[in-house]
């Protein structure tokens, strides 16, 4: 019994590293003196790279397998959502040292703390393979993301994004429960693997099966910022402090997709693999389209990258529409591969594109589109950093968003949902329009006069270097990569 | 594998481009020197590849598996077709950067550009894996994005916005056609496969490939560019810069037309036939309805971006008639056009440096005020009407005499484009270069510089090879066109 408990615990460690690392930055407050404290950055940088670490070690061959009587599955899919929540935390954790530094109303400890309870969350996320632990691991994230998202309190507009967020994140919550009480009824099972069995076993509940799917699946769709379930996610993006933002945006979703990818069996028993499959279609289709329309228009270069953040959830929605098409069955294109490949590119570019926001942030909240101006002449490395991002987002090649959108939709050509990938190539085209805005702002306007030139710090550098390495990589070479993926 | 000759072709610029966005910004010459020199080595080197075997296939391959997930592979070759296009290229990017001016302090952005789009244009002519021939074709545009956008004139934003998403919206649709068609592959034969020859073996079922044939003909219609699709040109061409209107006219129309000979109609013989009476007739209406706007226009840049819609409608008449000899004048002419359009647009360019104005009423007289630019711009002009003796009959000739053995009408009505381009020419040519200066500045116009007219030499000099022997280039074209047309002649 002792040996399986260690056994457990070791297998849950991409949890538990976090989760500790978060209780060791809470106690430091308690020594005198440690409001400001340098190490509370260094700590938990090094309880990211651990649980990257970690991660990275389970995934190299090393353990695998099930724990705590299978509520938590630990398999590559898991594993992979883990490595991109990690990550993310631990690029969000190092661009934030400077953010953090010239704002001295945010509480160092508190903040680092926080992000590795998110993170922890989030890992559970992708590890659950139970609805109580999806629900668990929902909340862990969401909390620490309330508090974070309001963590500069002098902002009037992060205190609105925190309490907007707690607000509708609450009602989000109520839904996925309903819908886990309304699935255990069903099936009478908490189990994810064995629940599409049941359902079809059982039969008599289809309405009640179907009932639970959907309200479950508003719950997930709430966390991705999925349309019509988005109205919050400008706000709050734009609100919440930047690095908190890109954080949210990319590891949240690797958390929530991977739930998603999970359930995508029981989703498919419960409303019909075509029913199930064109539904989530639609609601793909939607979101691209409200993400990328909604991002035409904005002047904030956060908000624009907020409403690309929807339209990249519609993107790998495509890939949960094609794992319900095939109801767990494995078909001519791996879909969870599919997702999982864009998800680390998505990480990379998007937490790249941030980290140039953070840099033209200059300390004092400048963040429209407009101040990347002349940002090819004053730094020139920086600006190519961004342009790269840029078309990685927009999903050009030879970067890893072209390899990653050409997965995505060969996958949905290979389910014979063609109309889905015709939609996101067309929301493509729509995206480029503000995507290219960036670059042409960056090459051809000049520095409006008397503006400070940008400066950031080498934990940014770090940060947009490793995005960049990623997405070009990724995109030039992406073979071993995509085997590496597709062997979960 | 060793390193062949195309992918020499391909990356050279690439190092070309990093090299000189090394150069210190400061020091024009030396930036525009060292980009002169790669943009040359590529010249002296790409003219290797014509040296081609005389049965049409494609030579100088290459072969590098890539992504093999998807079956997409490295794998690049030249036929009769693609060869020559690729020389044209390499020859019209050292022009353009040996006559770059008043750029301004981003020369150097400027030229790396230039270098880059090289890296796309010869990358997607050598291209024979369809992936890797529509990420060079997405490559291309980019740099073009940025040359137009940046570089352009007052209203440079709004045509390289409409440039982008004409061609953007374009190619996706293509991307789409070509998902299908890996699918299909694969369903067939269980592996993943984007070669040229592996996709010319195993062709779709007549259904899908009406529908894919649509993705691919929307991408290369709009690049052509084909009536209704033309709009963006005039607007791109009038804001680009100098040179990129020379190579946007120069190198990037043919993408359309060399996208539909290699891949759109042999890949979808079927479908190909049944969309070519439509085709057709776009192509003839762009032929007359673009000699028509070139008429009324009173902009030089304007005059000549609407006559690439009409030449580029010959062209494409030439393609859709799968006659062999109107398509082998369909691959000649566009050389043709590359070359009497890109010295057009160098020339117009030239005068507008020296005046600022560009209005067909804001000159006159310039034969005798600035001889050698009249000269050549009337050479040029001649070319483009299609005088006998110079490059653009043999081309426009070979397609009249093609279609008309199998659509008497459709080239009955082609060949009122001649006539139309006659009259749009002549009346610019009068007009600038003869009568009297329109006004006081009018009269001073300094003449061609050495440089200039070093620059214009090469093109001069092809204009008046290939108009006097033109077999050199038919020989290499032709058997590559008699291996697209079999397909079409089996049922």
């Amino acid at each position: 019994m002792g040996a399986s408990v260690l056994n457990d615990l070791s297998l849950a460690g991409p949890i538990i590293v976090p989760t500790l690392t978060g209780l060791i930055l809470l106690l430091m407050d308690m020594l005198p003196g440690s409001k400001r404290f340098e190490g509370s950055f260094l700590l938990g940088l090094l309880g990211s790279a651990l649980s990257l670490g970690y991660t990275a070690l389970f995934l190299n061959g090393g353990q695998q397998g099930a724990a705590f009587h299978s509520m938590l599955k630990i398999d590559r899919l898991a594993l992979l959502g883990c490595f991109v929540v990690h990550g993310a935390a631990l690029l969000a954790t190092l661009a934030s040292k400077l953010y953090v530094d010239r704002r001295s109303e945010v509480d160092q400890n508190e903040y680092y703390s926080l992000i590795q309870f998110a993170a922890a969350g989030m890992a559970m996320l992708a590890c659950s393979n139970d609805l109580v632990c999806v629900f668990l691991g929902i909340e862990i994230l969401s909390v620490p993301l309330y508090v974070l998202a309001a963590m500069r309190l002098k902002s009037e507009r992060s205190v609105e994004a925190g309490t907007k967020y707690l607000l509708l994140g609450a009602f989000a919550s109520a839904f996925l429960l309903f819908g886990t009480a309304l699935w255990y009824a069903s099936s009478g099972t908490t189990m994810l693997s064995g629940m599409a069995g049941e359902i079809l076993r059982l039969g008599h509940g289809q309405g009640l099966a179907a009932l639970g799917g959907a309200l479950f699946l508003i719950g997930l769709l709430f966390k991705v910022g999925a349309a019509p379930f988005h109205m919050w996610t400008p706000d709050v993006y734009e609100g919440s402090p930047t690095p908190i933002t890109a954080f949210m945006a990319t590891a949240t979703k690797a958390a929530v997709l991977v739930a998603m990818l999970r359930a995508a069996p029981a989703f498919a028993a419960s409303f019909g693999a075509t029913e199930g499959a064109q539904l989530i279609s639609g609601l793909a289709i939607l979101t691209m389209f409200v993400g990328n329309l909604g991002a035409l228009r904005q002047d904030n270069l956060k908000r624009m990258l907020a409403y690309s953040s929807i339209a990249h959830g519609g993107y790998l929605l495509v890939g949960v529409a094609v794992a319900i098409a095939q109801g767990g069955r494995s078909g001519s294109v791996d879909p969870s591969s599919a997702v999982l490949y864009y998800l680390v590119v998505y990480g990379a570019m998007n937490l790249g594109a941030f980290a140039v926001a953070l840099v033209i942030d200059r300390g004092s909240d400048r963040e429209k589109v407009s101040d990347l101006a002349g940002l090819g002449r004053e730094r020139p490395l920086l600006a190519a950093a961004m342009a790269v991002f840029a078309l990685a987002l927009a999903g050009l090649p030879p970067t890893a968003g072209f390899i990653g959108k050409f997965y995505l939709f060969q996958s949905a050509v290979a389910a014979n949902l063609v109309p889905l990938a015709v939609a996101g190539v067309i929301a493509s085209v729509i995206g480029l329009f503000y995507y290219l805005r960036i670059l042409l702002v960056m090459y051809s306007d000049k520095a409006s006069e008397g503006s400070t030139a940008p400066r950031g710090d080498a934990m940014l550098g770090i940060v947009s270097l490793a995005a960049v390495v990623i997405t070009l990589w990724l995109g030039l070479a992406p073979g071993s990569f995509l085997d590496f993926v597709q062997a979960s | 594998m060793d390193f062949g000759i195309l992918s020499l072709l391909i990356f050279l610029p690439l190092v070309g481009a990093l090299i000189t966005a090394l150069v210190p910004r400061g020091n024009g010459n030396a930036l525009r020197g060292c980009a002169l020199v790669f943009g040359l080595v590529n010249l002296v080197l790409s003219l290797r590849i014509l040296d081609l075997p005389m049965d049409g296939s494609l030579a100088f391959l290459e072969n590098v598996r890539w992504i093999e997930r998807f079956g997409i592979a490295y794998q690049l070759g030249v036929d009769g077709i693609s060869a020559p296009l690729i020389v044209l290229a390499c020859l019209i990017v050292p022009i353009v950067i040996a006559t770059t001016k008043h750029i301004g302090d981003n020369l150097k952005e400027y030229l790396v550009l230039l270098l880059l789009m090289e890296v796309g244009m010869v990358g997607v002519f050598a291209a024979t894996d369809i992936m890797l021939f529509y990420i060079f074709f997405e490559l291309t545009l980019v740099p073009l994005y940025f040359l137009i956008g940046v570089f352009g004139g007052e209203n440079r934003r709004y045509a390289a916005f409409k440039f982008f998403l004409f061609t953007a919206a374009g190619s996706l649709p293509m991307l789409v056609a070509i998902l299908y068609m890996l699918w299909h592959h694969r369903e067939v034969t269980g592996d993943w496969s984007a070669a040229y020859q592996a996709l010319l073996a195993h062709p779709l079922p007549a259904g899908a490939q009406m529908w894919c044939f649509l993705g691919f003909a929307l991408a290369f219609a709009i690049k052509v560019p084909m009536f209704p699709l033309h709009t963006w040109l005039p607007d791109a061409h009038v804001q680009a810069p100098t040179g990129g209107s020379i190579i946007l006219a120069g190198i990037m129309l043919k993408l359309g037309g060399y996208g539909f000979l290699r891949f759109a109609i042999p890949i979808m013989p079927e479908a190909a036939k049944a969309f070519a009476p439509t085709l057709l007739v776009l192509s003839v209406i762009g032929v007359i309805y673009g000699s028509y706007l070139a008429w009324a226009q009173n902009d030089l840049k304007k005059l000549v971006a609407c006559s690439s819609v009409a030449h580029m409608g010959f062209v494409m008449v030439g393609v859709f008639a799968f006659e062999p000899n109107a398509m082998r004048g369909a691959v000649l002419q566009m050389l043709n056009h590359g070359i009497s359009t890109g010295a057009l647009f160098l020339l117009v360019g030239a005068i507008y440096e020296r005046r600022h104005k560009r209005g067909l009423d804001d000159f006159g007289g310039l034969a005798s005020i600035a001889p050698a630019a009249a000269v050549a711009l009337i050479v040029t002009s001649m070319s483009s009407i299609g005088l006998p003796g110079l490059n653009g009959f043999v081309g426009e000739f070979m397609i009249i005499l093609g279609t008309f053995q199998k659509l008497p009408w459709i080239a009955a009505l082609t060949s009122l484009g001649i006539l139309l381009g006659a009259i749009y020419m002549l009346q610019m040519v009068r007009r600038v270069c003869y009568g009297k200066p329109t006004s006081e500045e009018a009269k001073h116009v300094t003449d061609l510089t050495f440089g200039e007219k070093l620059a214009f030499l090469p093109l001069l000099i092809l204009m008046f090879w290939i108009g006097l022997a033109p077999h050199y280039l038919i020989d290499r074209i032709g058997p590559a066109v008699d291996l697209i047309l079999k397909p079409l002649s089996g049922s």
